[in-house]
């Protein structure tokens, strides 16, 4: 390993690291969590935080916003929320000669970290106003478009135990998250921490480890990561094994899946990857690191079919089923 | 060296060791696999006995079969990129060698690549070969080396059934039973003792159809069927010497009427040949004793006794009339001459119906081993005990013996032992024959005149034959007789005084045995056999014996 990439994938390990750490500092027992939030972050992705209430999923957003020294901006989705309030609106302003002119008034989507709290309570209409934001990093408004600031980051947050007044996120903004992540109960011990840390009187303060500039620094060098064809026909096949009726296609998903994972799903896999690669101080994907990405990347991709829904099939049990049955590349 | 050259040497040794392992491991696997067939083969052979052909064939098909497959198992050659894989798994590289070789056959110009290709290159050389793909036996090497063992040491088993592969040796396509060989010998010994030249031919025949059975070079039907021939061919002379006897017996009653003769004719009569030639002798002595009276007696009882010879007794019957002829001139050296002539023809008939009853009953056992070798083809369809014989080749054979096997169980109870024949056949219990005695050519005879017990054969003649009851049936009578029967139907009792009055008038003097014939011997004898089963004898004697008229005296 030549000398420039060593040091270039120690920096970036170093760096993970450090982010990591701090924001561990405030979020115990997530660890997954945290490493899952911010690869994603680094792999130019948004995150949807599925969890029951009080699990820190809000706190862990906006400590990696401390953290990573970016913009920060915290949407509370709400049924009467509309796309204008999200993304902004123009709005009749007056000049000194008394001249009236419409001005465009940013809306919260113009931060570099964006929370978007129970992200399924706002209608589809309004969650839609993210789809543009998500993928094309633009928001247009009227006949402008505006370019967000990068690196734009969304997080959002859903509720899955509450379903009235809830609208289930489109399947085309599902499709934007890089990951699904699911934040389950913390541990005994977690517990332990989480309570002793925030019951006392003093809380804990993070420092800022890593701002704009280093985090498209570290998207570059998680892009330079090659990755040899076999691995990535495995990741193809992981994802065609989603598709139902097809060639590739593993008998649970023809059972229970109406719609299979989109090639975003391969591409988060992939990238995922190679962050694993990278943190696992590798300069090449292994297959190794793309089933690690697999479950994260594709759960939220996949449309369960009426049988899927009816016996409650949880897609990560596919999924499981898929990596099982789909050998390593020779 | 480069790293890309370095990876790729690396990765063709691995690939060799892996290749010879992998061989190895599969010569190994397959003939363990493989070596099963044969040891259950040979386990199935301690019990069903398969034949050399059978095995040579067997063994030569697996051999082929095992040969192919591994061939096939061979055949196959792991790319170096599988090769890369397999050691990333064992040495947990995580793909490192695989895409390095990748990278190699597909290069780009990229920094990164060229590190991975460097960093594999330094951890290639840290492999090592022998740790990844050790040179070891596989596990399969000692189950094959075990079933082979196994194999060798079923042939060597000191069972009287195995048989040794090693050496060349099966089983023969088919195996007389204890019981079977029995009878074989049995019967070889009694033609041997027969010892007449037609006997020993029939010896050696009989010898060569096992020794043919036994190589698979005839079929168990075939076998049975030549068999039975060869036992026609044995009873053939049994009629002949069921006639000579009863025709010996007529003589023996004109004989007994004479005063000097009565006691050679009871020898006679008893069958006791060479006695009654002893008697002839001692009448021979003492001609001189005798009144011409006596002379005129026994000229004519000699000269009536002559009279209409059955076959075979032509020599004996033409000594009788020489022997009245002198008697009737007075010739005592002629008679004297006469009667040793006929004490010879009678030693020379007993020698000739004993080497006859020798014959028959060698037929006998022959018949019983015929009966073993078709129940052992078809034990199903047998009435009895289960298979006597035994063929290796159950399927072909067994089927094909299927149908006539009733027909030969019938014949087979309806034969019964020589032994019981003769027990049977007792003087005194003839007595139903003198009841049933036709008037005809024996007028005088009585139970005391015919000692001959029914089913029995004094004169040592087979059993399985029709023993002599009286008078022979005339076969003209008979139809005659039938058909006025069929007739007379319906009609009440006037039309069986016809039926008697009709058989009285057509009452032939043929004996329906000298009637020409197409029949064979075996064919007549086969007709004339006593159907009466052997269970029910006791009882059907019994019965007539209570219903016979009382013999006045």
């Amino acid at each position: 390993m030549s000398a420039a990439i060593e040091q270039q994938v120690e920096g970036f390990q170093k760096l993970f690291t450090r982010v990591k750490q701090e924001v561990a500092k405030v979020i115990v027992g997530y660890d997954d969590i945290i490493e899952c939030v911010i690869m994603s972050l680094l792999a130019n992705g948004h995150v949807l935080l599925e969890g029951v209430p009080g699990l820190g999923k809000t706190r862990l957003v906006s400590t990696l916003a401390d953290v990573v020294h970016l913009r920060f901006s915290r949407i509370q989705f709400t049924p009467d929320l509309m796309p204008a309030d999200i993304t902004g609106t123009n709005i009749v302003q007056e000049n000194a000669q008394g001249e009236k002119f419409l001005q465009f008034q940013q809306g919260p989507i113009f931060a570099n970290v964006v929370l978007a709290d129970e992200i399924n309570r706002a209608t589809p209409k309004t969650q839609s106003a993210l789809l543009e934001a998500m993928e094309e990093k633009t928001v247009s408004v009227g006949k402008i478009t505006y370019k967000l600031e990068p690196p734009f980051f969304v997080l959002a947050t859903q509720n899955p135990l509450e379903m009235e007044g809830t609208y289930p996120l489109p399947e085309a903004q599902l499709d934007r998250f890089f990951m699904k992540l699911k934040v389950d109960y913390p541990s005994l011990s977690s517990l332990h921490t989480i309570l002793n840390r925030t019951t006392r009187s003093q809380e804990p303060v993070v420092e800022r480890v890593l701002d704009g500039p280093q985090i498209l620094e570290m998207r570059k060098t998680v892009k330079a990561v090659p990755i040899a064809r076999p691995v990535q026909e495995y990741a193809i096949r992981i994802m065609m094994a989603t598709h139902p009726n097809t060639e590739y296609a593993h008998a649970l998903t023809n059972k229970f899946v109406r719609h299979g994972a989109s090639p975003r799903g391969s591409q988060a896999m992939i990238v995922g990857a190679k962050i694993r690669a990278l943190l696992n101080n590798r300069v090449y994907v292994s297959t190794d690191d793309i089933r690690s990405c697999a479950m994260g990347a594709l759960r939220h991709r996949i449309i369960l079919s009426f049988e899927g829904e009816a016996e409650r099939v949880d897609p990560d049990t596919i999924l499981k089923g898929i990596l099982e049955g789909i050998p390593e590349p020779a | 060296m480069s790293d890309r050259e370095l990876i790729i040497n690396f990765l063709e040794k691995a690939a060799k060791r892996a290749r010879f392992n992998k061989r190895f491991n599969d010569i190994a696997i397959a003939l363990a696999i493989a070596f099963v067939v044969p040891v259950l083969f040979k386990l199935l052979d301690l019990l069903f006995l398969f034949r050399g052909r059978t095995v040579v064939t067997f063994l030569s098909l697996w051999a082929v079969a095992t040969v192919v497959w591994i061939v096939t198992r061979l055949r196959g050659k792991s790319s170096l990129s599988q090769v890369a894989g397999s050691i990333d798994s064992k040495e947990h590289l995580h793909d490192q060698l695989k895409t390095a070789y990748w990278f190699i056959q597909n290069p780009r110009h990229s920094e990164w690549v060229d590190a991975q290709i460097h960093h594999t290159a330094k951890a290639a050389g840290k492999l090592r070969l022998d740790s990844i793909f050790p040179r070891r036996f596989p596990r399969a090497t000692y189950l094959a080396c075990g079933l082979l063992f196994l194999l060798v040491a079923l042939n060597f088993i000191p069972l009287s059934l195995n048989y040794n592969w090693l050496a060349l040796q099966a089983a023969p396509p088919f195996r007389l039973t204890d019981a079977e060989r029995t009878s074989l010998q049995n019967a070889l010994r009694l033609l041997e003792k027969a010892k007449a030249a037609d006997n020993a031919l029939i010896a050696e025949k009989i010898e060569q159809v096992i020794e043919n059975l036994e190589q698979g070079n005839i079929t168990l039907e075939e076998a049975t069927r030549q068999l039975e021939e060869l036992q026609q061919e044995l009873e053939a002379g049994d009629l002949d010497s069921e006639n000579m006897a009863n025709g010996l017996a007529q003589m023996a009653a004109i004989l007994r009427q004479a005063k000097a003769l009565q006691r050679a004719a009871l020898q006679m009569s008893r069958g006791d040949l060479g006695e009654a030639a002893n008697q002839i002798e001692a009448v021979s002595e003492q001609l001189d004793a005798l009144s011409p009276g006596d002379f005129q007696d026994m000229a004519d009882k000699l000269q009536q006794a002559s009279e209409r010879p059955r076959s075979g007794l032509q020599d004996l019957a033409k000594s009788f009339q020489m022997t009245g002829s002198a008697l009737q001139r007075g010739d005592k050296t002629a008679s004297r001459s006469g009667f040793d002539r006929i004490a010879r023809e009678l030693q020379d008939l007993a020698k000739q119906l004993e080497e006859q009853a020798l014959a028959s009953e060698a037929g006998d056992e022959l018949g019983d081993l015929i009966d073993a070798l078709q129940e052992g083809a078809d034990p199903q369809e047998s009435a009895g005990a289960p298979s006597a014989g035994k063929s290796n080749d159950k399927t072909g054979k067994s089927a094909a013996g299927e149908g006539e096997k009733g027909e030969k169980g019938g014949e087979a109870e309806a034969g019964e032992p020589p032994q019981e024949g003769l027990e049977q056949g007792e003087p005194g219990e003839g007595g139903e024959q003198a009841g049933e005695g036709q008037a005809g050519d024996n007028p005088g005879d009585t139970s005391e005149n015919m000692p001959n017990g029914k089913g029995g054969n004094s004169f040592g003649g087979s059993t399985k034959s029709a023993p002599l009851e009286g008078e022979a049936t005339l076969l003209e009578v008979q139809l005659q007789k039938e058909a006025l029967k069929i007739e007379g139907e319906g009609g009440g009792n006037e039309p069986n005084k016809d039926v008697e009055a009709a058989g009285e008038r057509e009452r032939s003097k043929l004996d329906y045995r000298n009637a020409p014939s197409d029949l064979t011997p075996a064919q007549k004898d086969l007709l004339s056999q006593d159907r009466i089963p052997w269970e029910s004898r006791q009882l059907i004697k019994n019965y007539f014996q209570a219903v016979k008229p009382t013999q006045t005296k």
